[in-house]
């Protein structure tokens, strides 16, 4: 067929009778190795793969792989990073508006905006079942909406994208403020809520269901009721009633065992009793097999394990950047009962290192040595571990954080602790093996829930978004952690250097400045006032 | 093996040679030709006239025809006048010619793309090649012998791999993101990217350069970058001349790295180990540092390095039969490469057929067939950790072994951390790598040419390009990749790697000239329209555990699941052209050209590109009052204009592409599902990147032209480029192709020829040529004020910018820090306790300032804020030279000859990125370092400004690193001694001449790393990175040329 155009075009060339129109078919070529977006989305299967490369964002390295989960989200009062001689870098609060990881993680998740902006138009155009179409529908709006809301929540005011970029002439995007930001999420998470899928919580966590859709409405609304976009209480009442709509729908419990959630996302296991996890960033493989999944959870934020023999077949490689403050320690001091200590003190700040590749167990007193432990590549069962990649997954929303926004956004709304509030914050409390709280004022409870949130979701990249929405993030890192590292005694000199990260977190820090490429291309584009 | 591969060749070659050799009988001339001062000439066509028989005379001048009494001879050769000569009754013949006063510009034809011309009637900037100087020490390809040949055409390779292909540019680099080859165009044939490696360079009867918009623009939409025309012997007038051409050579690596003995290693490791593990290592038994000033230490450099040799082989038949013109040839080539187990093989055949049906017909076809085999891994193409690289492991393998133990036997260093140091026995590397790239590559063309009336001629051509290339990696239980110790975070077990793929292009033009002249008004046009197709198909797979290391590249489908990727894409281009030549009384000259392109790559609005072009020219040396001096014997200005394009951008770049693929997927429950993402966004309107060239040219010849200048000064001005342009990450993408930006290239070439002595016994020419090149970004993407890139050879650099294009200043700037040198005593206070802490106002290094310490780096603050960071970064060095050039001179004593030849390169800077890991402090423990950084910082040595063993804040680019690449080599030079012909006439020998030449003898340069022609990371962007480059080596050959 091919061929005999092509003698049919020879043919037609030694006669030298080309007329344009022809010669304009003789020019006209079609790609055969991919497909164009006015091709695509014709049926269910072609669609599905599209919401495929929608949840594709979540797993890259630069989002939930690392960047995002641990880099740019662990920049807080309970943790820190635990290298000498750090400059330049987000996670030292010493960034410039240069940095490549603030960069490539802007472009990962405006990238991901644009592949679900690009669905969402070619949907309904599909030949496929309406009750799927509205669910692959509100899944694609979800994660849409969720991009932008984690982009608000590190960068404050942003541009909010709801149309796929087909045109170089409209690049030129403005930005909104946060507040304008989080109810154009509000909105859409709203709408999504009654579109998803709402069975098989014992399944997959990491698609997105009813109760991950109302539990992270639950934490937009905090943060549009928080500094600086200050909504107040609509936005706590709001927050109480999603909240609470996941507490009612019974599909979630807390697992007895506080180990075991971070056991089953290292091992590729799904708890389907418990359903603690709502909404997990799915990692899979080490990418030696063929895939690309894998991301770098307990490689970066887990055990310092470097010189082991047997690392590839042992408890692999892991790199210890993120560890525990003696603000965190202390955190589980108050809650000791007796000489028990809180459950989640071992699981936090991991009480052991390895020398060598051999286990061995901090003194009492090392504190700050001790790395984040909540992502241990002991636990993961694919061998041989690769250095840098495992198949970890990453907590997005759980149960706990849910139980603990309920608590707060009831003792917010009512302006003091109400039964519920009680009720949700013991729950915690009391898998932790920890005392129950009873009769607090309102801002005792305030101040016991904010603890209760760092005991139980440091390292978990909510810690310095939840300093913020609380307008304390300067006076948390700055002030706080500064004293806590000036503690010799308890902190010792060798790890003095958190002083410095202490010392430049300054205001400008609450928000990460927009990066050098965006500005200098995006005309419609300022920078954020403090950088 | 190869000896019996070579022998079937000669078989084959022999067989072909006897069914083709003519018989004719009639009366039988012989008859000597001679110059003026009596000595025979050789190489004197004989023709009888009005037949196109004839042929040619031998070394001394004799030749014998058939021929009839009634015939006339007629004797023709360059430089001489034709002379006619009647056969009669003469059974011998003497005639002497009498030498041309015409100058060479009036011989020497150039082909121009769709026909030639005589250089004197040359009105654009086009250069020809002198192959016989090029070909005179041994090159496996040609364009290896083209750098510094001709004024303006920059040929470099990467780095020393044998079998590489070279780069050229010609005039600067145009385009910022694409490419900026030249159109090559081999026998007819336009091709984009380099063939000139399936070429035997003794089958290249021409290469000519056209480089200006009037020579270029017949090319339109390709011809931007300059065009180089590649032509193909055919056959010869005579009896058939079997020619051989073989060489051996031997190469070694033209200069090694000083690296630390094993005393001064083990000191070194003393300031970085800790007490306790040097007593359980290194001072272990009682041993102190002094214990190693005798011990044995290696250096692994003489254990991957050996001497190289390299066989070429090269058989040629050429002739006339009738009207058959033939030349048919086969060559074998085998280079070993410098670095143990990796060499270059290529076999290759070649056929030209020129046939003269009737006075009206003639046909033409040609085919060249060659298969090209390079063994052995390339030693800087690993790019996120720089200990994966081949020179790495070289360099850093400890000289001596605490152990005792026998490195060079063990796979990897006990002592080193495998998880974070890719280190691996180079010596085993090398020999169990197993790399091998196979490319097949074919061409045929056939033309056929009919002339309706005289000088209108209509010539119809075909051709047909197969391009073939595999590439096989297969690493076993003695790899870095592939062996299972269990500190090896990276093994995949036994794992396999193959690459396909395959360019098929073919063509077809179709040509009308008409040449006429009257009254002194010459005129030559020629219209024409072309058309042209590619199709492009690749596949490869990769394959991870296979069960048993024996089954190799059959393991394929013996392991995981395989990765496989594929791709398949096609482009076809059809083009008008048209071109008037005209001059009266060959003084006045205008040339004018039209093109006009169109191509599927660009969306219809946009898909036809049109490319005019216009020059003059004055051969002022023809004017009455000029013609008579005797000191001018040439002069001629010349003046283009011209338009000419470029189009390199993939197949389908202005489509909007939904990729998906390993890296779209997304886990659902522990099951993988294939995504669909965006990768590429739509722009409809992509077109041709136009670049506009002015060129003022003179030619000059002096003294009978003994003294020939060409100078020519051009202005480049390139816009709409072809740009992967960066886009707001918020738009979805990263970057997409975009007609934004200028490019300016000012220019300045200069070349000069002498023949300085030219007496009977002794000859002296030589050739100078300089050129000057200033490229500046007009324009980028977006008022984007500068593009900055970075090079990906490590992991701790590929995050931060090594190269900087910004406005107004050439690209491929090298960007970091200025390097200030160490941090002195005097810039601390001293603390109570005896700590050194720097003063206040003192500057940091990027590390923490309460880590720094005495020794460490200390680059300038620029913007004076106290604090060094990224706005500290700035320009530290130039990638593009400011001039480049060559020198040559040829000597000839009765039957000596000796060719000497220069070049070099002035102005650029190079990364020596070697450095930043060998001279570098960052503790890399059980590492040797270079022998340079002995002189490092230390409390003994306080005043030097190499930064200490444990340097903090020295993981940084700046200028510490950058250094002159400037240079000046010895290329090449070869002594010729021809067999006088009474010696070889008893063996049936026509000619044999014997040479030994020596390649790249020495290079004057301030670099101190392997060698300055170096860029491991080529690209208009990052020019001039050195890091685990394969060594340039140094040879010396010997070759023998026989004719029969």
């Amino acid at each position: 067929m091919c061929t005999k155009y092509r003698i049919k075009s020879i043919l037609m060339a030694t006669a030298l009778t080309a007329v344009v129109s022809s010669c304009n078919n003789f020019l006209e070529t079609e790609p055969s190795d991919f497909v164009a977006p006015e091709t695509y989305y014709s049926n269910a299967e072609e669609v599905f793969a599209a919401l495929t490369g929608v949840y594709n964002t979540i797993h890259l390295e630069t989002v939930y792989g690392s960047n995002y989960s641990c880099m740019i989200s662990g920049v807080d009062d309970l943790s820190y990073y635990d290298r000498t001689n750090i400059s330049g870098e987000v996670y030292v609060n010493d960034q410039t508006p240069g940095n490549t990881i603030l960069l490539n993680t802007w472009t990962s998740l405006y990238a991901g905006i644009n592949n679900a902006n690009l669905l969402l138009e070619k949907i309904d155009g599909a030949d496929m079942d309406e009750n799927l179409r509205t669910k692959y529908k509100g899944e694609a709006r979800f994660l849409r909406a969720y991009y932008h809301f984690i982009l608000a929540q590190a960068w404050g005011d942003i541009p909010v994208k709801t149309a796929s970029t087909n045109d170089v002439a409209s690049v030129n995007t403005p930005k909104k403020t946060q507040a304008e930001v989080l109810d154009f999420i509000i909105n859409e998470m709203e709408a999504c809520a009654d579109m998803v899928d709402s069975t098989e919580y014992n399944l997959s966590v990491s698609r997105v269901k009813k109760t991950a859709v109302e539990g992270i409405l639950a934490r937009v609304c905090l943060t549009r009721a928080g500094y600086p976009s200050n909504g107040g209480k609509p936005y706590y009442e709001k927050a109480a009633h999603w909240a609470n709509e996941v507490k009612k729908s019974g599909k979630h419990n807390l697992n007895p065992d506080v180990y075991a959630m971070y056991k089953n996302m290292a091992s590729d296991k799904v708890d389907g009793i418990y359903n603690e996890s709502i909404w997990e960033a799915e990692f899979l493989g080490n990418r030696t097999e063929g895939h690309y999944s894998a991301g770098r959870l307990g490689n970066v934020n887990g055990i310092l394990n470097n010189a082991d023999p047997n690392i590839a077949q042992g408890d692999g490689y892991g790199y210890g950047f993120f560890s525990g403050t003696t603000i965190l320690w202390d955190l589980y001091l108050k809650t000791q009962n007796g000489t028990t200590p809180d459950a989640r003190r071992d699981l936090s700040m991991a009480p052991y290192t390895y020398a060598k590749g051999v286990k061995s167990n901090w003194s009492a007193t090392n504190i700050v040595q001790r790395n984040c432990g909540k992502f241990r590549r002991e636990w993961e069962v694919l061998f041989p571990k690769e250095k840098n990649y495992t198949p970890e997954n990453f907590p997005i929303i759980r149960y706990a954080d849910v139980l603990l926004m309920l608590a707060e956004s009831e003792n917010e709304v009512n302006q003091a602790p109400t039964a519920l509030a009680y009720e949700c914050i013991n729950k915690v409390r009391e898998r932790a093996g920890v005392l129950p709280l009873s009769g607090l004022s309102y801002d005792q409870f305030k101040q016991e829930l904010k603890d209760e949130r760092g005991r139980e979701l440091c390292f978990e990249g909510i810690r310095k978004y939840d300093l913020v929405r609380w307008g304390e993030y300067v006076t948390a890192v700055h002030d706080r952690l500064g004293a806590a590292v000036a503690d010799t005694k308890r902190w010792q000199t060798a790890k003095g250097f958190a002083a410095f990260y202490a010392a430049r977190t300054e205001k400008k820090h609450e928000f990460l400045p927009i990066p050098t490429k965006e500005l200098g291309l995006n005309k419609a584009l300022v920078q954020n006032p403090l950088w | 093996m190869i000896k019996s591969k070579i022998k079937l060749f000669l078989a084959f070659f022999f067989f072909f040679a006897l069914t083709i050799v003519p018989m004719y009988a009639q009366v039988k001339v012989s008859g000597v030709v001679k110059d003026k001062s009596g000595e025979g000439l050789p190489g004197v066509n004989v023709l009888v006239k009005g037949r196109t028989s004839g042929t040619v005379t031998d070394m001394d001048g004799k030749f014998i025809i058939q021929t009839s009494p009634k015939d006339v001879l007629k004797f023709s050769f360059i430089g001489y006048k034709n002379q006619d000569v009647i056969v009669g009754n003469k059974k011998t013949i003497e005639v002497t010619l009498e030498e041309n006063a015409v100058s060479i510009e009036e011989v020497v034809v150039v082909a121009v793309g769709y026909g030639d011309v005589k250089r004197k009637d040359l009105t654009g900037s086009v250069a020809k090649a002198n192959i016989s100087e090029m070909l005179k020490a041994p090159v496996t390809s040609i364009d290896q012998a083209l750098g510094g040949r001709i004024s303006g055409v920059r040929v470099s390779s990467n780095d020393g791999v044998p079998g590489a292909s070279m780069s050229i540019v010609i005039r600067g680099n145009n385009s910022l993101t694409q490419s900026n080859e030249p159109l090559y165009v081999i026998d007819g044939f336009p091709m984009e990217s380099s063939n000139a490696g399936s070429l035997n360079p003794n089958d290249i009867e021409s290469i000519d350069i056209l480089k200006d918009a009037s020579a270029t623009a017949i090319y339109g939409a390709r011809g931007a970058n300059g065009v180089v025309i590649i032509t193909t012997k055919s056959g010869k007038e005579g009896r058939p001349v079997i020619t051989y051409n073989g060489s051996v050579t031997m190469s070694n690596v033209a200069k090694t790295i000083d690296l630390m003995n094993g005393y001064e290693f083990v000191k070194l490791q003393n300031e970085i180990t800790l007490p306790e593990d040097m007593a359980s290592s290194y001072y272990k038994d009682g041993r102190t540092l002094e214990s190693y000033r005798d011990m044995k230490s290696y250096d692994w450099q003489d254990e991957i390095f050996r001497t190289a040799i390299t066989n070429n082989h090269y058989v040629s038949l050429t002739g006339k039969k009738d009207e058959l013109k033939y030349a048919a040839s086969l060559s074998a080539t085998n280079q070993q490469g410098v670095i143990i187990a990796s060499d270059f093989d290529r076999y290759q055949g070649r056929l030209n057929l020129d046939q003269k049906v009737n006075d009206k017909l003639s046909v033409s076809m040609n085919a060249n067939y060659a298969r090209s085999i390079t063994n052995g891994s390339a030693p800087s193409t690993s790019s996120w950790s720089a200990t994966n690289n081949l020179m790495y492991s070289v360099w850093g393998y400890r000289p001596v072994s605490p152990t005792g133990n026998d490195l060079v036997d063990e796979l990897v260093d006990p002592d080193i951390n495998m998880a974070e140091d890719y280190r691996f026995n180079p010596v085993l590397s090398a020999r169990n790598e197993y790399r091998k790239r196979i490319n097949d590559d074919l061409t045929a063309n056939m033309s056929l040419q009919y002339e309706f009336i005289k000088n209108l001629k209509l010539k119809v051509s075909g051709g047909y390009h197969l391009n073939s290339f595999r590439r096989e990696e297969f690493n076993g239980p003695n790899t870095r990749t592939g062996n299972t110790n269990p500190k090896n975070t990276q093994s995949k077990g036994n794992n396999a790697y193959l690459f396909n793929s395959e360019v098929r292009g073919w063509l077809n033009e179709n040509v009308l000239t008409y040449s006429f002249s009257k009254k002194k008004h010459n005129i030559n046009a020629l219209v024409g329209i072309t058309f042209q197709g590619n199709n492009f198909s690749s596949n490869d797979i990769t394959v991870n555990h296979i069960t048993n290391a024996s089954f190799g590249m059959a393991g394929l489908g013996k392991g995981d699941t395989p990765v496989v990727n594929s791709s398949l894409s096609e482009n076809k281009m059809m083009s008008y052209l048209s071109r008037l030549n005209y001059n009266y009384k060959s003084k006045y000259y205008l040339t004018l050209s039209y093109r006009a392109d169109g191509s599927s790559k660009f969306p219809v609005s946009n898909r036809w590109g049109y490319f005019p072009s216009g020059s003059v020219a004055w051969n002022f040396s023809r004017e009455d009052k000029v013609k008579d001096l005797d000191w001018l014997s040439n002069g001629k200005l010349r003046l283009s204009w011209g338009k000419t394009g470029n189009n390199r951008v993939s197949d389908f770049a202005a489509l909007a592409k939904l990729y998906t693929g390993i890296s779209s997927e997304y886990a659902y429950n522990n099951n993988y599902s294939s995504g669909y993402v965006l990768s590429s966004m739509a722009n409809q309107k992509l077109k041709w990147e136009t670049t506009e060239q002015f060129d003022l040219g003179l030619d000059l010849g002096f003294f009978k032209d003994r003294i020939r200048l060409t100078t020519d000064l051009y202005r480049k001005n390139t816009y709409d480029l072809l740009l992967d342009a960066d886009l707001p990450p918020t738009s979805g993408f990263s970057s997409t192709y975009m007609n934004i930006g200028r490019m300016r290239n000012d220019g300045l070439e200069f070349t000069l020829e002498t023949d300085n002595i030219k007496n009977k016994d002794f000859q002296w020419t030589s050739s100078f040529n300089i050129a000057f090149n200033l490229g500046t970004i007009e324009d980028l993407s977006l008022n984007q004020e500068a593009m900055l890139n970075s090079v990906s050879f490590d992991n701790k650099y590929n995050s931060q910018y090594a190269y900087i294009s910004m406005l107004n200043r050439p690209s491929g700037m090298m960007y970091g820090f200025l390097y200030d040198g160490t941090y002195k005593y005097d810039d601390f206070d001293v603390t109570d306790k005896g700590l050194y802490v720097l003063k206040t106002g003192i500057p940091n290094n990027t590390a923490s300032r309460q880590v720094i310490q005495p020794g460490d780096p200390k680059y300038k603050d620029i913007n004076s804020d106290g604090v060094l960071n990224d706005n500290d970064r700035t320009i530290i060095g130039r990638g593009q030279p400011v001039h480049t050039g060559g020198f040559t001179n040829n000597f000839a004593y009765k039957n000596f000859d000796l060719n000497i030849f220069f070049q070099w390169s002035y102005g650029n800077d190079i990364y020596n990125a070697n450095r930043m890991i060998f001279e570098n402090p960052a503790k890399r423990k059980n590492t040797n370092m270079y022998a340079s950084y002995i002189n490092r910082w230390s409390a003994e040595n306080p005043t030097s400004n190499i930064p200490r063993s444990d340097a903090q804040g020295s993981q940084q680019y700046s200028s510490l690193y950058v250094e002159d690449g400037s240079f000046l080599r010895l290329k090449s030079v070869s002594l010729g001694y021809t067999v006088p012909s009474d010696l070889l006439k008893k063996f049936g020998v026509k000619s044999a001449k014997f040479t030994l030449s020596a390649d790249n003898l020495f290079t004057i340069t301030n670099y101190s790393g392997f060698d300055p022609e170096v860029s491991v990371r080529n690209s208009a962007l990052t020019p001039g990175f050195d890091y685990s480059a394969y060594p340039r080596s140094r040879s010396v050959s010997f070759g023998l040329n026989l004719s029969l």
